[in-house]
């Protein structure tokens, strides 16, 4: 008796209350660990890329090395915009001018700036994209010839869906240093046409340079130039070590002061070739380390310092380029 | 005699209001005509009943799918907004966002719709489905894997989930777990053609 007189309606009540309460804060507990075992993307993926070159050249009377440090970040919004950021620092290590005198360095840093947005319209059935990129690079030249390099440079791209072929249109200003040696002023354009066509596995990129230089006797005394890089993308499965993609570059024909994605060539030589060869391997899902080696060919007039003739002289510069990169 | 005159009148009547109702049905004509193949003239039948009701979410949903068949992906992007815009709740405009999205390779634009379909319905299958066509469009095999194993603990008899996670473990390398994933999809389809490739290529 004393017990039923203890279950009155509104113990009952609270009872229920209490038992309702429990039951859904364990199904709303059950439901957050569910919602926890399906991934949740990001608008936003963040990717950075620390490398360095190191390159040696091979009969060339005056240049010894060069090496560079750098770091690349990108932001990428969802499949529509992003941002890109580089800050290179690079060291040039000059042969003495003559046996008694000593070895100089130039030391450079560079920067680079890009922002792209994509569009998908349905009359392209494809990936539509303008890019406009900032790049400079400063250094302690004496001459001033490759210094106070600022560069403009925009693109547009087409990509389709099926991903088989691209094209591009990619145009470059750039403004260099005067001359604190006689030579004057000098402004450089580029005009760089892509095409890249994807079969199977592989990619096929073809890429044409052609460069007008305002001022031929800061450029060999040439007043243009015209090359094509090719690149060749083999796609594997990348498991293990086992690398995701091997490439195969050559550049036929010359170039001077070429501007190559977020480069300034701005050696005062004419490139007359190159080849490199490139592996990357995937490291867990979400990284990368690529490992690039080749070696580009040059040609320049050398003035003998005790002689003093000028003479043509071809030199090969060999590189190892390490990259790692890590997205979020 | 009369009576059946009259019942006759009356059925001759509603007999030949119903083809008239049918030949002016702007839904009759957009259904007969989406079967025929035939999706921009299926989105103009609709279009007079869009125009008396600009904000009417089925109108809107309806030709949201047919400019995706269309392969009019941004304006069935836009109706399936104006959708969300109307009913906030509706799955469904979320979920056909996907569509169009990945149509254009959009994936993450696409992974995030689904997700938000997900977040509100944790287990729906087509969500689930087009997040992890997304996921392996963007090559996020761990979340693959993770995700499909999941998903097949709730969809146990699906052969489709099980091919993801198959695929997920073989990018990652994980051969012992890909094949044991693909045995599992053969015992639910004997003649599935990529299970029968792996499982004779790793012995």
């Amino acid at each position: 008796m004393k017990h039923i007189k203890a279950m009155t309606p509104n113990t009952t009540g609270h009872y229920l209350f209490m038992l309702t309460a429990t039951l859904f804060s364990l199904s709303a507990y059950a439901n957050e660990a569910d919602q926890a075992l399906i991934p949740d993307p990001s608008s936003w993926t963040a990717t950075i890329s620390p490398q360095i070159t190191a390159s040696s050249f091979t009969g060339s009377p005056s240049r010894d090395s060069v090496t560079s440090y750098g770091l690349s970040t990108d932001f990428q919004y969802l499949e529509r915009a992003g941002f890109a950021f580089s800050y290179d620092s690079t060291e040039l290590k000059l042969k003495p001018a003559t046996a008694t005198a000593s070895a100089t360095t130039i030391q450079q840093t560079s920067a680079y700036l890009s922002g792209r947005m994509t569009f998908t319209p349905d009359t392209l059935t494809g990936f539509l994209s303008v890019s406009a990129d900032v790049l400079s690079a400063n250094n302690n030249d004496s001459s001033n010839e490759t210094n106070g390099v600022v560069v403009g440079a925009s693109k547009i791209s087409f990509l389709n869906y099926a991903k088989t072929y691209y094209l591009d249109l990619g145009y470059a200003r750039s403004g260099y240093g005067d001359s604190t040696i006689g030579n004057g002023s000098l402004s450089v354009q580029q005009l760089t046409p892509t095409l890249g066509l994807g079969f199977g596995s592989n990619w096929l990129q073809l890429r044409g340079y052609n460069i007008q230089i305002s001022n031929p006797a800061r450029a060999q005394g040439n007043s243009s130039t015209s090359a094509v890089e090719t690149i060749f993308t083999h796609y594997y499965s990348g498991v293990g070590l086992i690398p995701s993609q091997i490439r195969l570059g050559a550049l036929f024909g010359t170039r001077i002061y070429a501007v190559d994605s977020s480069t300034i060539y701005n050696l005062a030589d004419v490139q007359k070739g190159g080849l490199s060869l490139a592996a990357q391997w995937s490291i867990g899902t979400d990284s990368n380390l690529t490992l690039q080696s080749g070696q580009d060919q040059y040609e320049s007039a050398y003035t003998d310092p005790t002689l003093l003739t000028t003479s043509t002289i071809n030199y090969s510069a060999t590189y190892l380029y390490l990259n790692f990169s890590h997205s979020w | 005699m009369n009576l059946n005159h009259l019942k006759l009148t009356l059925l001759l009547t509603i007999f030949a209001s119903g083809i008239a109702t049918a030949q002016a049905n702007p839904w009759q004509n957009s259904y007969t005509l989406e079967k025929a193949g035939q999706y921009a003239r299926a989105i103009s039948a609709l279009t007079p009943a869009l125009n008396d009701r600009p904000n009417q979410e089925f109108l809107l949903m309806r030709r949201a799918w047919l400019n995706y068949m269309e392969g009019q992906y941004n304006d069935s992007l836009d109706d399936y907004n104006q959708v969300l815009a109307i009913n906030p709740k509706s799955l469904e405009a979320q979920l056909g966002l996907t569509l169009p999205l990945m149509a254009q390779l959009r994936w993450r634009e696409a992974a995030i719709a689904a997700r938000k379909v997900i977040s509100a319905s944790t287990w729906d299958y087509t969500a689930n489905l087009r997040l992890m066509i997304c996921e392996e469009a963007e090559h996020k095999w761990a979340d693959l894997s993770r995700h499909a194993s999941a998903l097949s603990a709730r969809y146990p008899s699906d052969a489709t989930v099980l091919v993801y996670l198959a695929r997920a473990e073989a990018w990652q390398g994980k051969i012992y777990k890909a094949k044991s994933a693909y045995s599992k999809v053969l015992a639910r389809t004997p003649a599935h053609i990529e299970a029968t490739a792996y499982i004779k290529a790793h012995p």
